[in-house]
């Protein structure tokens, strides 16, 4: 891993004026939650959002912008600047979701007495968590696409995939035509539903080290899939 | 812009760091995963196969509580209810107390045990609390969790009226 690349990263979003303003806004509104009592983490739902977008301009906008073409018109890794702006870009995410988790779990102390415990920071950490994951599939998506399509391949694979368990779920349950055989087969199912799981996790409230486990593995092996597709793309000046 | 042979490279770190963590996966996955549950609970939980065993050996009835490793209030409940002293020594004497998790939304399935003890109680919400006698047969039900108080009045009903 390139670590000029990783600090550059990590430095441009931290010194970022937008950034900043939202990492305050995040604060405040955690602290707001903690002291009225809300549920812990209450407010990941809109760091989500800001997640994904520092998390989907990984390499696809460098591309379009041109930044790729000048930084690999040096004798740079693919691999190694590819995972450092992977690293750069999680560990800018996580700090999103650590600051505020402190001003929520913070104010609950202060505002109700209440004893720190593991658990209220239990969601801002998975679902910090889960961007190990995403971000190594906007990666995936980015390196195989240009500017923001890797957006629309993301959200358009996880909508499908949920539709595709609903609609299974729903076929094995019912009566129709085709529901014997599904009924006889439910490894359609179960299989639809682990590649879900796997793909897009639902962040649970609480610590699990076995999920964790499998965002951390799932991660790597998308990290390693977008290395192979990255070393070998073509990348011409003045391509948008 | 064709990258050069040192730039295509795939470093082996990186492929080391891969294939173990996707090794403690799997052998991760192949562990028995056995019965969850977490927290600072201080009740005596007993294993699904042993509940009707033990209720009809000891004359208690049984307390289902079915919960989810995702569901809010099931947390709220272990931290109020099930680390609470008084509470959890009142379970303990009183129910064989058995922690049934759901694991579709993780999993995609649940054990067969865990399926037919859900749907025989008609579970479909987290938190669901069910007594039970040693037969199975159903003597008190609810749904949701309405704090230490509503959760004490759920388990003095069924013994005032059984």
């Amino acid at each position: 891993m390139s670590g000029v690349v990783f600090i550059e990263t990590v430095r441009r979003h931290v010194t970022n004026v937008a950034y900043l303003i939202v990492l305050l806004l995040f604060a405040i509104v955690a602290c707001i939650a903690g002291a009225i009592g809300a549920t812990p983490g209450m407010w990941t739902g809109i760091v989500n959002l800001a997640g994904i977008v520092l998390a989907c301009q990984l390499i696809g906008p460098e591309f379009s912008s041109g930044t790729l073409q000048l930084v690999l018109a040096k004798p740079v890794n693919r691999s190694s600047y590819l995972v450092a702006r992977y690293c750069g870009v999680v560990v800018a995410t996580a700090i999103l979701f650590a600051v505020p988790a402190v001003f929520d779990a913070g104010s609950r102390v202060f505002a109700h007495h209440e004893h720190l415990t593991a658990s209220m920071f239990a969601l801002p950490a998975n679902t910090a968590m889960s961007f190990i994951i995403a971000a190594a599939l906007f990666a995936l998506f980015g390196s195989m696409s240009r500017s923001y399509i890797n957006l629309a391949i993301y959200f358009i694979s996880e909508t499908m995939l949920y539709a595709a368990m609903a609609v299974l779920r729903a076929i094995e349950n019912g009566s129709y035509a085709v529901s014997p055989f599904f009924q006889a087969h439910p490894g359609i199912a179960i299989g639809m539903t682990k590649l879900t799981r796997n793909l897009f996790p639902e962040v649970t409230q609480t610590f699990d080290w076995r999920w964790t486990l499998m965002v951390v593995s799932n991660g790597a092996v998308a990290l390693l899939l977008a290395c192979l597709v990255f070393r070998d793309r073509e990348v011409p000046y003045g391509a948008d | 812009m064709v990258p050069t042979d040192n730039q295509r490279t795939i470093p082996r770190v990186l492929l080391a760091i891969v294939a173990l963590i996707v090794i403690a996966r799997v052998a991760v996955e192949l562990m028995p995963k056995g019965v969850r549950h977490e927290g600072n609970s201080r009740v005596n939980w007993v294993p699904l196969e042993d509940a009707k065993p033990r209720a009809a050996q000891s004359h208690k009835m049984i307390l289902y509580e079915f919960s989810a490793a995702w569901c809010g209030p099931c947390q709220m409940m272990e931290r109020e209810v099930f680390a609470d002293a008084r509470l959890a020594t009142r379970i303990n004497t009183e129910f064989v107390p058995v922690h049934v998790v759901d694991r579709q939304q993780e999993e995609g399935s649940n054990p067969p045990d865990v399926d037919g003890v859900q749907r025989l109680y008609g579970v479909r919400a987290f938190p669901t609390l069910v007594v039970a006698d040693a037969n199975g047969s159903l003597i008190g039900r609810v749904e949701g969790y309405g704090g230490p108080d509503a959760f004490e009045h759920f388990i003095d009903a069924p013994r005032t009226s059984h």
